[in-house]
């Protein structure tokens, strides 16, 4: 089997903060394959973003502190790199694309500069040979006529265009892995399926493997191959799309999937919602973390955190209870 | 661009107007005159002098007269200055004036720029204390003082620097220092602030993410950040304002004059900065 690309272990990472210590990622494991495709779900506060930003050196240091784990790329550690090393890597081997294209793009700087800059420093490539890139980049985007286009500033572009400007941006350097951080939550409906398929038909032409972080799960199911399922700092599930969705094994997906609007369904039923909100992640209370939301909930899971268990081959769930026939499972 | 500037400066000719008017009548109002003095003049010579400066005449009919002289340039002889003109006076000390308040903000701004954006980006860190407290310092010690302690070290104690007088750098240190000291601290902390509100921006957070080397990242923060500065600067208070102790003289035409050319400066130097914003903040587009 091939190795991943990005393979995080236990990834620890706390705030400490004037209100207590927050376990904003507490253990979370995955591994990204070459070319691949992987989703990261959860509520929002539950740690996805921190996830990757802790990886790439981008949490603020204090109150930030990663205190346990390894995220090796391509066998080398990032959390052992210097920050200079790990600058290297950062924009030229991993990509990262941010939920809000009004704001990720400095407003007094031409796209034409803010495209080029990182080719020009990573590669030591020459304006002219990282122009000429952007424009290749920006055309494959769907940009219409990007010659035109280049030298304007940010605001002179549509939210959705400059979703697109910071897809291209990303891939100039022609990185091994794309980090989508919510890349469609800021944007309409009809251009979020835009973006969607955008990031799929790069990832078919350069094959670079995809991290498409998300709170929809309806999102990844139309983009990713494999799914982590996070909730307060832990993976709670991780699986392939398809047995996922066919059958959920953690409470938490289980009720994620209920709350997703079918077309299929009865008129009169209302959407599902999870009661009750996710916890902070400051107080935690003994036992698993879903426990105060949990239909399923047994004794044991007041009192000790399940962990994350393979139960199959692809197929890990942390959790006590068999959801399917009600059961506690056998350890 | 250019037809933004001219409509400007055409929109600057009633401002000028009226505050010349309202600086007339304020100065004309408010109780004493140029001559009034505790000694009691002779009558005789008394009307001598308002003859000689029209002070008898009705109050419109000298604002008319005042008006027609500015008109073509004139400012009037100064009350309390004998044999002077107003344009003499202001011409005398003009240059030194702007030499001073111009070297002086440009002092200001290579330190306290520097000093905030350097603040900002080590925040609570001793760089930022130290910045912060010596601007708290700079902004509460008044400049006299400042120029004396710096006068007292430098030209009396080391000899290395001259007591007084202006032209030479050796004399004009002091006095450049001391006042920009003061605005330094002001822009330290306006740089210090707008930065800090910069820094916190998404776009910071792309610009690391790329692997910029930390000095493009703040560069690309510090251009944004200077039209933030460039925004509040004009607020910055004091320059020419030694201009205007000659209200207190009741030197009625060198203080309208003054008041004029304080105007003058403002109005100029408002629109310089806003035309300095255009340039530094592409999303501002005059027309
Ligand atoms: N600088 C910080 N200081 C303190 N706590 C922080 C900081 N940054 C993040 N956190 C905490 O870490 C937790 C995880 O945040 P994170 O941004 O990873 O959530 P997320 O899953 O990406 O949510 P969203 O969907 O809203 O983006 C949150 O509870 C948040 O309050
Ligand atoms: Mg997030």
């Amino acid at each position: 089997m091939a190795e991943p690309v990005l393979s995080v272990q236990n990834l620890v990472t706390r705030f400490h903060t004037a209100d207590g210590v927050v376990r904003a990622v507490d253990g979370v494991s995955f591994d990204l394959m070459p070319g691949g495709s992987l989703g990261i779900v959860g509520e929002s506060g539950c740690g996805k973003s921190v996830t990757h930003l802790s990886f790439l050196g981008l949490i603020p240091q204090p109150p930030g502190k990663i205190e346990g784990g390894k995220a090796l790329f391509k066998g080398k550690d990032l959390l052992a790199m210097k920050p200079g090393e790990l600058r290297k890597v950062r924009g030229n081997d991993i990509a990262v694309i941010f939920q809000d294209p009004m704001t990720s793009l400095n407003p007094v700087l031409k796209i034409s500069l803010q495209m080029t800059e990182g080719m020009m420093i990573h590669k030591g490539a020459s304006r002219a040979e990282a122009e000429a890139r952007a424009l290749e980049l920006l055309r494959a985007v769907g940009i219409p006529s990007p010659e035109k286009r280049f030298h304007d500033y940010p605001h002179q572009f549509s939210g959705g265009m400059r979703q697109r400007v910071m897809i291209a941006m990303a891939l100039m350097c022609e990185p091994a892995a794309l980090i989508a951080d919510e890349p469609t939550t800021a944007l309409d409906v009809t251009i979020q399926a835009q973006i969607l398929e955008l990031i799929q038909k790069m990832r078919k032409e350069t094959g670079v493997a995809v991290i498409l972080i998300t709170h929809d799960l309806g999102v990844v199911a139309s983009v990713c191959e494999d799914i982590l399922v996070m909730y307060a700092g832990r993976v709670v599930e991780s699986a392939a799309t398809g047995p996922l969705f066919a059958r959920p094994l953690h409470p938490y997906t289980f009720s994620l999937l209920r709350s997703i609007p079918r077309l299929d369904a009865e008129r009169k039923e209302r959407l599902f919602s999870i009661p009750g909100l996710p916890p902070d992640l400051i107080h935690n209370p003994p036992g698993c973390s879903f426990n105060p939301r949990c239909p399923f909930a047994v004794k044991r899971c007041f009192s000790k955190e399940p962990p994350l268990t393979e139960i199959g081959p692809g197929r890990k769930v942390a959790c006590w209870v068999d959801i399917e026939s009600k059961k506690e499972r056998a350890t | 661009m250019l037809r933004y500037v001219a409509r400007r400066l055409l929109t600057a000719i009633p401002v000028l107007w009226i505050i010349v008017t309202i600086t007339f009548f304020m100065m004309r109002l408010a109780p004493g005159g140029p001559f009034s003095r505790e000694r009691v003049m002779p009558a005789e010579v008394q009307k001598m002098i308002e003859e000689r400066y029209h002070l008898d005449e009705p109050l419109v009919k000298q604002y008319f007269r005042y008006m027609g002289n500015l008109l073509r340039g004139d400012l009037g002889p100064s009350f309390r200055y004998k044999d002077r003109s107003v344009n003499e006076i202001i011409a005398a000390g003009l240059p030194t004036t702007l030499q001073l308040g111009s070297l002086a903000l440009l002092f200001a701004l290579l330190v306290g720029i520097p000093a905030g954006c350097l603040a900002a980006f080590r925040q609570n860190s001793a760089v930022d204390y130290a910045a912060m407290s010596f601007s708290m310092v700079g902004v509460s010690v008044p400049n006299f003082v400042v120029l004396s302690t710096l006068i007292y070290f430098f030209a009396v104690k080391l000899k290395i620097l001259t007591v007084s007088g202006w032209g030479r750098w050796d004399q004009m240190i002091c006095p450049v220092v001391a006042l920009g000291l003061m605005y330094s601290a002001y822009i330290a902390r306006l740089s210090r602030a707008g930065m800090l509100e910069v820094i916190r921006q998404d776009f910071i957070r792309t610009a690391r993410a790329k692997g910029l080397p930390e000095r493009l990242v703040i560069m690309g923060a510090a251009i944004l950040t200077g039209s933030l500065i460039i925004e509040t600067i004009s607020g910055v208070p004091g320059i020419g304002r030694e201009f205007v102790n000659s209200a207190l003289n009741r030197d009625y035409t060198l203080t309208i004059g003054t008041v004029i050319l304080y105007s003058g400066f403002l109005i100029i130097f408002n629109l310089a900065v806003d035309i300095v914003y255009a340039f530094l903040d592409p999303r501002i587009v005059y027309e």
